[in-house]
């Protein structure tokens, strides 16, 4: 790797392993995972249901930690994290998109956007136009103040989106961003990923079984058994 | 998390479920409401009921005549009661009203224009109408200046009104009494001495002047203070009258069982109502918990969701805590004023001016309760929710 790439990785996992303990039996999912996503890289990772892929993603988020394995990010293990430093990295490092496009329960999209702002503790004077900022990236300032459950499935993850990257992260996570949608709103979402993705130098790591929605991306990792190919 | 954010979201958040915590919300706005009305009227509404139980049954009330004698008859029974005995009397403490009578025995006749009939006839002091918490139906008691000045005046019962008039608004009107006349002041209410509305009462100093074969001061009533009086006055008597005439002659009458009744009834009372508060407010309390441990369970993706955008545990903790904190909290702010509501109420009703300084007693007894209950009632929840780990949560379905 030459010094240029090791500056413009952001993501760098070596030897990463997941096992499950299952009635006392040890069966791994991931076994030594070798994998690298660079800056404002688009990397789509496939492969079949059950195949680990949601784990990986978990794993990147600090959500599960691995059995074995390091974890570079931005050039700092950051495995040695404590909870509340785990905390602090997905408020300020990484933003999540869900498959089913969860949103807050009675509250508006304004308000779904404005809680990775409230748990960073941003001063509430600077809300307002971040958040009509990121509404405006995936078109949906004219339904701000609308309660968010009455949103469509494609407008929900359009918020979802919005929401993730409101805090300006590093890379955005999104585990089959699009699981949920038809073909017309999942080409519309990977546009928005897309434009995303090149004004703002995000990374994106999406899981998808979409093979439309992994040609828009700059690498695809298939995983295969655990293993990457 | 701000703390601004923080109160925010909670209220927005309670505000928008009410659906879900009108329920509980309501239990504690009508326990803390009967919490203040309770705390703050209790004593007073005791006091009242306890008046009109006594109005009734006169379960303070001691009387102390003189033992009959097998010939009471004739010659007429010279036995009297000392005014230094009365004086003595009223010294002993727990006592509030030392009154006295006199009888004739037979009746006296008694003529408004051409209208003659016989009643039965009392002498009494003005204190008299006070041991028997009487008033007047119609027009006043004679009083203390009445008794000074021998007055030539008298009080009817309800009947002996109806009787001589066929109406009970008749004061100011003149009768005769034994042929000495006598001006009628007012008519008797009926409750306070029912046994005694086809009588007419005279200042007993007139009686004694005017009307022939009045006895001396033969019997004494006394109202004790309280309740719990009764006990050592009933003792104190017998001392007291020996210390001024003997005392192995007199006979000491209490209603026994209508005070055991009495104070029954009112313990009954007490207890119920406080039992019943303190249900209402563990129901709320309980109700509160249940509802945030629910909602710990069905919001369990809601929670991943806020970690996954990195809310801190403590994010969460506080967002659980808070929640359970305004909505008691709110509860019981309104509960205050619906207490005030029925405070004013009650005090109107009683005819007692509302004591300020119980009521905001009762306000912050019932607001630390709240906070208590709020506390205790969002602690387990918010503990379980906030140790809740992403991935389960976001596996969660
Ligand atoms: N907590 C767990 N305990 C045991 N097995 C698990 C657990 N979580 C996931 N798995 C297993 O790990 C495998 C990979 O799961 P997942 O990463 O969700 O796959 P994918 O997202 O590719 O469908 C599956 O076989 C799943 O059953
Ligand atoms: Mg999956």
């Amino acid at each position: 790797m030459s010094k240029q790439q090791r500056e413009n990785t952001l993501i760098d996992l070596k030897g990463m392993t997941k096992s499950y303990t299952v009635n006392g039996q040890l069966f791994s999912v991931l076994p030594k995972i070798n994998m690298t996503v660079s800056k404002s890289e688009m990397v789509a990772i496939m492969g079949p249901s059950g195949s680990g892929k949601s784990t990986l993603l978990f794993i990147l988020g600090l959500f599960l930690s691995p059995t074995e394995g390091e974890y570079l990010f931005d050039g700092k293990n950051i495995l040695t994290l404590n909870r509340g430093q785990q905390a602090q990295f997905r408020r300020e490092r990484i933003g999540f998109v869900l498959q089913s496009a969860d949103m807050f329960q009675h509250s508006t999209v304004y308000e779904n956007v404005e809680y990775p702002l409230i748990y960073a503790r941003s001063r509430p004077s600077e809300r307002p136009e971040r958040i009509h900022q990121v509404l405006q990236q995936v078109n949906l300032t004219n339904r701000m103040h609308h309660s968010s459950n009455k949103l469509s499935g494609g407008e929900k993850q359009r918020v979802a989106i919005a929401r993730a990257m409101v805090n300006h992260p590093a890379v955005i996570l999104a585990d089959e961003p699009t699981g949920q949608l038809d073909a017309d709103n999942s080409q519309q979402i990977m546009e928005y990923f897309r434009s995303i993705s090149s004004t703002t130098d995000t990374a994106m790591v999406i899981v998808t079984h979409d093979p439309n929605v992994a040609e828009k991306c700059d690498t695809v990792l298939q995983i295969c058994n655990g293993q990457l190919l | 998390m701000r703390p601004t954010d923080l109160f925010r979201i909670s209220c927005i958040q309670v505000l928008r479920q009410y659906r879900k915590n009108i329920g509980v919300a309501l239990t504690i706005i009508l326990g803390t409401a009967g919490l203040i009305v309770v705390l703050t009227m209790g004593r007073s509404i005791e006091e009242s009921i306890c008046t009109d139980l006594e109005l009734i049954g006169n379960a303070t009330r001691i009387t102390i005549l003189f033992k009959q004698l097998p010939t009471t008859r004739y010659p007429v029974d010279k036995r009297e009661f000392k005014q230094e005995t009365i004086d003595g009397l009223k010294t002993i403490p727990g006592i509030d009203q030392v009154g006295v009578i006199a009888v004739r025995n037979g009746y006296v006749k008694v003529m408004y224009q051409n209208n003659i009939s016989s009643f039965q006839m009392i002498a009494v002091d003005d204190l008299f109408w006070k041991v028997h918490n009487s008033s007047a139906q119609s027009g006043v008691l004679f009083d203390q200046e009445d008794l000074k000045q021998h007055s030539a005046v008298c009080v009817l019962g309800q009947r002996t009104a109806q009787e001589l008039f066929g109406d009970l608004d008749v004061a100011g009107q003149f009768i005769s009494v034994n042929n000495s006349i006598f001006q009628i002041v007012g008519v008797l209410d009926s409750i306070s001495m029912s046994d005694k509305d086809r009588h007419i009462f005279l200042p007993i100093t007139t009686a004694q002047d005017r009307i022939s074969s009045v006895s001396p001061v033969n019997k004494i009533y006394i109202r004790c203070h309280s309740w719990d009086d009764v006990e050592h006055v009933i003792a104190s008597i017998p001392v007291v009258v020996n210390s001024f005439q003997p005392n192995d002659e007199i006979e000491i009458f209490l209603p026994e069982e209508i005070l055991a009744r009495v104070k029954a009834i009112a313990l009954g009372v007490k207890i119920f109502v406080q039992l019943a508060l303190l249900a209402t407010l563990l129901l709320g309390g309980i109700g509160i918990w249940n509802i945030m441990m629910m909602s710990v369970r069905s919001r369990t993706r809601e929670i991943g969701l806020k970690k996954a955008i990195g809310a801190e545990d403590h994010d969460i903790f506080f967002q659980f805590l808070t929640e359970s904190l305004v909505l008691s909290i709110s509860a019981t702010l309104m509960g205050f004023f619906l207490g005030w509501g029925g405070v004013t109420i009650t005090a109107s009703i009683i005819q007692n001016v509302p004591p300020k300084d119980l009521f905001w007693l009762s306000v912050v007894i019932g607001f630390s309760f709240s906070l208590i209950l709020g506390i205790v009632a969002g602690l387990a929840p918010a503990i379980k929710a906030s140790r809740m780990e992403v991935v389960n949560a976001l596996r969660y379905e």
